[in-house]
């Protein structure tokens, strides 16, 4: 087991993962940090504006090992 | 006769019972074990030959995937009868787990057959609590396909809320909830990671606080607001059944 620190940023919410999880390896913490983007996702809003979703995994040395960052961008034409 | 009391709660938010009733429930043959955090309640694939009904604790129903991801599809506070539909399915698909210390009262099938033939009433009232945990399954199908993170788990707490204040686990705006955050993920189908924003999202706006022992509902009006919570389905009405 190996003790990960996941960092997430929605544009809006900034959240530092200052207590770290366990995992049974690096693929599954990257595994878990893909679904919090995907569940961050599927609670994507209208907000307007352009946005940046995401999701960095961190060591216990402080490094990051992974990062996965989707930008949003909506455009709008409107024609009502 | 005392570890039947939150049950005998739970059946009569919903109808009275008669002191011969209540007098059939406590002549029950019953065994009464604990478990710990963890423990299988009820094994996946058995037979069992007795239904559980939970006196203290919270006990989850888990399905796990191939892969090894789970989802509790329903967790179960004292009151509950974690498996009173083994008594005619026979046999069960999936397990139940402490997911806290439990106590529960095992209930062989054979008392529970008694009772229902001294009282078809009592029978009736069995057949409600299955329909209930139905009702439950019905609103989290709709949590987990058409709700935000936001949404589900103020609908989740709202829920909690109502039952425990039923056996009287409450205490004004608060209950007891010791489960982990990957624990409630698991419950709302989201990653741990998420869920731990959630939380952090609703303590801001003021809303709920969880310190992973208890929640506790700051702002109940705009908690039943956010999660769109309406108790109906819950059947919390005196009436006869």
């Amino acid at each position: 087991m190996t003790r990960y620190f996941i960092d997430t940023f929605d544009g809006m919410l900034d959240v530092r993962d200052g207590i770290g999880t366990e995992f049974a390896s690096y693929d599954r913490a990257c595994a878990e940090a893909r679904r919090a983007v995907r569940d961050m996702i599927r609670d994507y809003t209208d907000d307007g504006g352009s946005r940046p979703i995401s999701v960095s995994v961190r060591n216990r040395d402080g490094k990051t090992v992974y990062a996965l960052r989707l930008d949003l961008s909506e455009s709008f034409d409107r024609d009502d | 006769m005392n570890r039947l009391r939150p049950f005998i709660r739970t059946l009569e938010r919903r109808d009275r019972l008669s002191p011969d009733e209540l007098a059939l429930l406590s002549s029950a043959q019953l065994r009464v074990q604990g478990f710990r955090r963890g423990q299988e309640i009820v094994r996946a694939k058995t037979q069992p030959g007795e239904s559980r009904l939970m006196v203290q604790g919270i006990s989850g129903r888990e399905m796990v995937t191939a892969e090894g991801k789970r989802q509790i599809s329903a967790l179960h506070v004292a009151g509950d009868f974690v498996d009173l539909h083994s008594f005619v399915l026979k046999r069960m698909d999936h397990a139940v787990v402490a997911l806290t210390e439990v106590t529960a009262i095992f209930v062989p099938h054979a008392e529970i057959r008694r009772i229902i033939d001294a009282s078809p009433h009592l029978g009736r009232l069995f057949w409600l609590m299955t329909t209930i945990d139905g009702a439950i399954q019905r609103a989290w199908i709709a949590c987990l396909g058409r709700s935000t993170a936001m949404q589900h788990m103020a609908h989740l707490f709202c829920e909690l809320w109502t039952r425990m204040e039923i056996v009287g686990l409450v205490s004004g705006h608060s209950f007891p909830f010791r489960l982990t955050q990957a624990e409630l993920a698991d419950v709302v189908g989201l990653s741990a990671v998420h869920v731990n924003r959630t939380l952090q999202e609703l303590r801001g706006l003021g809303v709920v606080d969880w310190n992973g022992e208890q929640v506790e509902i700051i702002d109940f009006d705009r908690l039943v607001a956010l999660g769109d919570f309406d108790k109906t389905y819950l059947n919390l009405t005196q009436e006869p059944r």
